[in-house]
């Protein structure tokens, strides 16, 4: 507990450190001791053989040495960043008295311009109380006594917390009683908008206390926060609270409606786009009408012979009982016949949603699957892979509502399929949103716990499923291994 | 008060508990009470070591004076006069638990028996809490760090907020295993250990005797406690054999131990100023007497 905040980064560079001293050391036996670990799959880290070498695991050393910044190294960095702040807005030629983050920001990437897809692996200069993690200044005085009066208990600020949302707690209690005692006590109102809202997970409560936590003390807190809403408290309790929760950005509250567009004879029409797996389409979804479609100029019935194609389209309508009260006109390019039929009920579900109240948006969204969005279910690929028990877990519990979007899980698997006499790891990686365009680039992964490493995307192997297979290899290692697998989710409608 | 004020005198004289040494001098010329830290932390003077209340400019020979006056009074701080054996039994103090409960070591402070109930003698239990008291307060007096320790969830609110009240310290929840003994690890090395520690209640969650009683022990550091008729009072320095369950007798108590530090600390503030006014005085008679 001496230095409660290890900090990412500088856990990264140690083992970085350590990785690049033994890679230095030409010791053939070491390696082959390390081929023979994967090979024979022992479910190890790739780090494990090189970091119980070099360093002695002391359990009771206290972990001070990389992490710990003292007040004046800070204090100097904060003048070297002011300083050079200066400097910045005389090279730019703008005023340094008023030159904000945000110019900084700009100017570092005019000057520094860099392709790194990892936003952290790209030159930034920020202040120093935003790279430097935050550390506990000395907890006493100078005659000894410490300044909180729940210093000895060892995790002072979380048992504050505590303590302050008992009282809470009681205070609450106390004045229900008195109200109670007198019979005025008032009805149980419904619970506020906790909709929308989260409370704080476990990595966010230790970055605002800047402690570290077990499990069950985080429970234990929301299980007190929860008792104290449960109480009906009042408005001062109430704001208390919200400090713990955070928004969750709904996805309904992100449904775009287009406007409503008039042609030259003053009919209301709304123009949408939609896509399914190659196709592309656009629809002109018409106020008035008698439930006439025209695909590319043709009438949808002679242009989808099939009847499972033609309820495709029927499906926005019925769902909104409007059949037969629109007309559309729509244009589709691409894909087979399927998935042009796909793409058009797209279009028209969105821009059905102009003519339509919120509720009903909400309602469709909330109802159906997928309606209004282009993505679908990925499927099954991983049934035909060998299976390995770590690699499966985390393959199939990537939540793709999760906030930690770049967080990568890297555990072994032996044997990802015959890869002719390399080391393999295969290490799934999660990305909620893969770029596209970001193939066939140098593109930097960050993983909390391997070596940081520019890799390089040497080959891309297109499946026979949605999802693409990337083979990385670092560009630190003397011979090409094989670092990793990449597994991107990609949206289905991928053409590369 | 003839039988209270033999038990105090048969207390004060006990030459086996070495209490007199510990109530009449400051003889602790090695132990060092005022600073105890651990490791490479720097050990300051002697003069400063047993003193850590602001001193602000005060000379040497002052602060001697200052943290002497105490000791030459039996109860300096008239603690005495905080509570009586009768807001002692209306506060429930007297109840113990059931005789099968019985500790074998609370046998000699413990009254009686009615309806297989242990009563404990409340004339010694005055006794014992005035000595206690007086000691807590001169603890404070000597800027202490003073740690109030409970395992009781019902009361832990309560004790932590006595210990902030008088502004000193609380420990109501998991005992870390190496807090007193290994702190040099889990806190830092220069860290200073608390210097006196008060348990209202002695036993933990599962009815065993707190961690922190064999510490303090292994530690060298004077303890404080009310000890119920379950409890063992063995290795506490100051046991106040009393009832730590009922709610009334556990506020009584955090009421008198945060009197007495709040007294001490008022009159220490009390006695430098007079102390300061006297230099202040003496220097502007000049140096003629």
């Amino acid at each position: 507990m001496a230095a409660p905040c290890v900090s990412c980064c500088g856990a990264l560079c140690y083992r970085l450190f350590i990785g690049s001293r033994v890679t230095l050391a030409p010791r053939q036996g070491f390696w082959k001791t390390a081929a023979a670990e994967f090979q024979r799959g022992a479910g190890s880290q790739l780090l494990k053989p090189i970091h119980t070498t070099v360093v002695t695991t002391k359990k009771n050393v206290p972990v001070s040495r990389h992490e710990t910044y003292t007040e004046e190294f800070i204090k100097k960095q904060i003048e070297e960043f002011n300083i050079g702040k200066r400097h910045l807005a005389n090279m730019m030629g703008e005023d340094p008295e008023t030159f904000t983050q945000e110019d900084i920001d700009r100017a570092i990437a005019y000057l520094l311009p860099s392709g790194l897809f990892e936003k952290r692996a790209r030159p930034i200069m920020k202040h120093p109380e935003q790279i430097f993690p935050k550390q506990r200044a000395i907890q006493w005085g100078e005659d000894g006594r410490p300044f909180h009066f729940l210093f000895y208990t060892g995790k002072q600020s979380y048992y504050a917390l505590m303590h302050e949302v008992y009282g809470k707690v009681l205070q609450v209690e106390k004045h229900q009683n008195q109200l109670q005692v007198k019979g005025v006590l008032p009805e149980k109102t419904e619970i506020r908008d906790l909709i929308g809202s989260r409370w704080l997970i476990k990595e966010e409560l230790e970055e605002m206390l800047v402690e570290k936590l077990s499990d069950q003390d985080y429970t234990q807190f929301i299980r007190l926060l929860e008792k104290l809403l449960a109480l009906q408290c009042g408005p001062a309790e109430e704001e208390f609270v919200q400090r713990f929760r955070r928004r969750v950005p709904t996805q309904s509250q992100q449904q775009l409606r287009e406007p409503v567009q008039y042609d030259e004879r003053g009919v209301a029409f709304s123009a949408c786009e939609g896509k399914r797996k190659s196709a592309r389409a656009e629809a002109v979804v018409y106020e008035q009408g008698s439930g006439r479609i025209t695909v590319n100029g043709i009438d949808y019935l002679l242009y989808f012979p099939v009847l499972q194609d033609r309820e495709q389209l029927m499906f926005p309508f019925h769902f909104l009982d409007r059949l037969g009260k629109h007309d559309v006109t729509c244009t589709v390019s691409g894909g087979g016949r399927s998935s042009q039929a796909g793409a058009i009920r797209l279009a028209m579900a969105r821009a059905l949603c102009s003519f339509v109240s919120e509720k009903e948006v909400e309602w469709m969204r909330q109802e159906t699957t997928k309606l209004l969005s282009h993505r679908s279910l990925e499927p099954c690929w991983w049934a035909d892979q060998p299976a390995t028990a770590a690699w499966l877990w985390s393959r199939k519990n990537w939540d793709p509502n999760s906030d930690v979007q770049e967080r990568a899980d890297w555990t072994q698997a032996d044997g990802c399929g015959g890869m002719g006499g390399h080391e393999n790891v295969c290490c799934p990686q999660r990305h909620g949103v893969s770029p596209p365009e970001h193939r066939g680039g140098v593109v930097s992964a960050t993983a909390p716990h391997c070596i940081r490493a520019h890799v390089l995307l040497i080959s891309i192997r297109l499946s026979h499923s949605s999802s693409q297979r990337v083979f990385i290899t670092t560009t630190d290692c003397p011979s090409t291994q094989v670092m990793g697998c990449l597994h991107i989710p990609v949206e289905t409608d991928s053409k590369h | 008060m003839a039988p209270a004020a033999a038990t105090l005198s048969r207390l004060l004289c006990a030459g086996a508990w070495r209490r007199p040494q510990l109530c009449a001098t400051v003889a602790r010329g090695p132990v060092r009470p005022g600073c105890r830290t651990l490791g490479s932390g720097p050990a300051p003077a002697v003069s400063e070591c047993e003193d850590h209340c602001g001193v602000g400019g005060l000379a040497p020979d002052v602060r001697e004076q200052v943290l002497r006056e105490p000791l030459k009074h039996a109860d300096f701080f008239n603690v005495r006069e905080l509570f009586s054996v009768r807001s002692l039994f209306e506060a429930r103090v007297h109840l113990g638990h059931k005789a099968g409960c019985r500790h074998r070591f609370m046998e000699p402070y413990i009254f009686g028996s009615r309806l297989n109930q242990d009563i404990i003698d409340l004339e010694q239990t005055a006794a014992h809490l005035q000595l206690a008291l007086n000691f807590t307060a001169h603890m404070a007096y000597r800027g202490g760090v003073i740690l109030f320790v409970s395992r009781s969830r019902q009361f832990s609110h309560l004790v932590e907020s006595t210990a902030r009240a008088c502004g000193e310290y609380a420990h109501t929840r998991y005992f870390k295993g190496g807090l007193l003994t290994n702190a040099g690890l889990l806190f830092g090395p220069a860290v200073r250990l608390p210097d006196l520690l008060i348990f209202l209640h002695t036993l933990n969650n599962v009815f065993e005797p707190h961690v922190a009683v064999r510490d303090a022990a292994k530690m060298n550091i004077p303890t404080v406690g009310v000890v119920d008729t379950n409890c063992n009072p063995c290795l506490l320095t100051y046991p106040v054999p009393g009832n730590d369950d009922s709610p009334a007798a556990v506020q009584l108590f955090c009421r008198l131990f945060r009197l007495a530090v709040s007294r001490a600390k008022e009159k220490r503030r009390q006695v430098e100023a007079l102390y300061r006014l006297q230099g202040a005085a003496g220097q502007g008679a000049g140096p003629a007497p």
